[in-house]
């Protein structure tokens, strides 16, 4: 009987520890906390999901704030919505940008939120937002390979039209003119130089009126006495210049 | 010419006859369990047989099928630099294949053979028709016991043994071959879903049904003495591993549709 007890009573241990280390499997890779977690939806509008799956990560400044929670079709044809599910407390603003990205070359698909402003009120359960399509490699050659035919096509048009034999034969004699006007004018350049040179040095009539001061003065004198004298107009030229046969204003006389 | 068909022909008999008998047995004890009251008593003393007396080995077995495939898993994952994927390989394949396959082939082996060694006997000594001749159902009191044991050990040995396969496979990768424990864990938890969990379960309860109707068979069919007993066991065996191997792919491929990996 005390046997028969013991027996009973080891496998009531065997059956408990068998159902408690079942259970804690299933809990733990059933990742059950986080559906306990608290947190909100928000939906995602993308082009193109790229390959990401339900249950995926949702990475802020790199740290995990949420899940995929779905992925469906727009009704409109026009892409695909992102069920995202965010944990509480998390930050995100309603103007953050919501990527999709890669780990690594072969990684596995996961979002990846940007903030944008530290200003901007708070995401909210239930709202949609447009996300940052992924960068598709096949896209990106398809319309580069579209420029380039562009950009050929536009070559072999200016070709066709402006490259024609008389085209080039006016173009290089214009050429040519060019290059003949430019030694021309090196060489007045070079000629006003030597003269420009001269006249700082004070050589010749007009380097002799720019650098002495007494012809300078004398010049001015003659002006003057030409304004006296009626031969240009009279500003008040007695006063800058007075007549040294005059006597000034209020002086006495001898 | 004519004898290679005999012999094909022959063969084919046997199989479909040996599948009939098979199924019969799982009908008689099926129609058992739903029309009797089970004798809990038996079935609490074949739980500490098949159960409680198989932990040891299914324990030995399950540490060391984890603690080889981490460093498997470690010597080809290193090779790429990808060392902390061999926390999600070792529960990956621990909880749908590996931990399943080798606690159902140790039952099969250990529990099998005694199934059909015990029933053997008791055919032989005509100790089954002495039941027959108290009313009592051979089937009632010796295989629906048995399989509802078995139906009910064989997970919850399989759910130990995966647990102590994923212990002892962090303990080699992180204690002896040197992997980030923190990202082996991680990643272990990240790509281990509990379908992955649930996959390996299914798959047992099944084959705990493989073991204990083939095991019976053999023992309610034994015939000739001690030799037929001896024969009887070796065929339990062989025919319960060879038939949990040929279940597991179809099986596989089911689970795959019904919960997609």
């Amino acid at each position: 009987m005390n046997n028969e007890r013991g027996i009973q009573r080891t496998v009531g241990v065997f059956v408990f520890a068998g159902i408690l280390v079942a259970c804690a499997l299933i809990l733990h890779f059933g990742k059950v906390g986080d559906r306990f977690r608290g947190g909100y939806p928000v939906t995602v509008e993308f082009a193109n999901a790229g390959g990401l799956v339900r249950g995926a990560q949702v990475l802020f400044a790199g740290v995990p704030v949420g899940k995929v929670g779905g992925i469906s079709l727009r009704d409109e044809g026009d892409g695909v919505n992102v069920e995202v599910d965010l944990f509480d407390n998390n930050g995100i603003r309603s103007d953050a940008r919501f990527l999709i990205k890669q780990s690594g070359f072969l990684g596995d698909k996961h979002i990846v939120v940007l903030p944008v402003s530290s200003t901007a009120p708070l995401l909210k359960g239930g709202e949609r937002l447009r996300g940052t399509d992924p960068f598709d490699f096949t896209d990106a050659a398809a319309q580069a390979g579209e420029a380039i035919r562009k950009l050929n096509a536009a070559v072999d048009k200016f070709s066709e039209a402006m490259l024609d034999p008389q085209t080039l034969g006016d173009l290089k004699s214009s050429v040519r003119n060019f290059s003949d006007l430019g030694g021309k004018l090196q060489g007045s350049a070079d000629r006003l130089n030597a003269i420009l040179a001269r006249v700082q040095k004070g050589e010749g009539t007009f380097g002799k009126l720019v650098n002495d001061p007494e012809l300078h003065d004398e010049l001015k004198r003659l002006i003057h006495n030409w304004r006296v004298h009626g031969l240009l107009y009279r500003e008040k030229a007695d006063e800058r210049y007075p007549d040294p046969r005059k006597p000034a204003p209020g002086a006495r006389a001898p | 010419m004519e004898r290679l068909f005999q012999r094909f022909g022959a063969g084919t008999l046997r199989f479909v006859d040996y599948l009939g008998s098979v199924a019969t047995l799982t009908s008689e004890a099926f129609r058992s369990l739903v029309t009797m009251r089970p004798r809990w008593r038996e079935t609490t003393l074949q739980v500490y047989s098949i159960g409680v007396r198989s932990l040891p080995v299914v324990l030995l077995t399950g540490a060391f099928i984890g603690m080889v495939f981490s460093a498997q898993s470690y010597f080809q994952f290193h090779k790429v630099r990808m060392d902390t994927s061999t926390g999600p390989a070792v529960s990956i394949a621990l909880s749908r294949e590996l931990a399943p396959i080798i606690t159902s082939l140790m039952i099969a082996g250990r529990v099998g053979a005694a199934m059909a060694a015990e029933i053997g006997t008791m055919r032989v000594t005509e100790q089954i028709d002495a039941l027959r001749s108290m009313a009592v159902l051979p089937v009632e009191y010796l295989v629906v016991p048995r399989m509802i044991a078995i139906a009910f050990s064989l997970p919850l040995l399989t759910a130990m043994s995966i647990a102590i396969g994923i212990f002892s496979g962090y303990l080699v990768g992180v204690e002896v071959l040197n992997i980030d424990g923190a990202y082996y864990l991680h990643n272990m938890y990240i790509y281990t879903e509990d379908k992955d969990i649930y996959t390996g379960l299914i798959k047992v309860f099944i084959f705990a049904f493989l073991v204990v109707f083939i095991s019976c068979r053999e023992g309610l069919h034994c015939e000739g003495g001690a030799e037929g007993v001896g024969r009887a066991t070796t065929e339990a065996v062989v025919n319960s591993s060879i038939a949990i191997l040929i279940t597991n792919f179809f099986v596989t491929m089911l689970l795959s549709k019904i919960i997609p990996p």
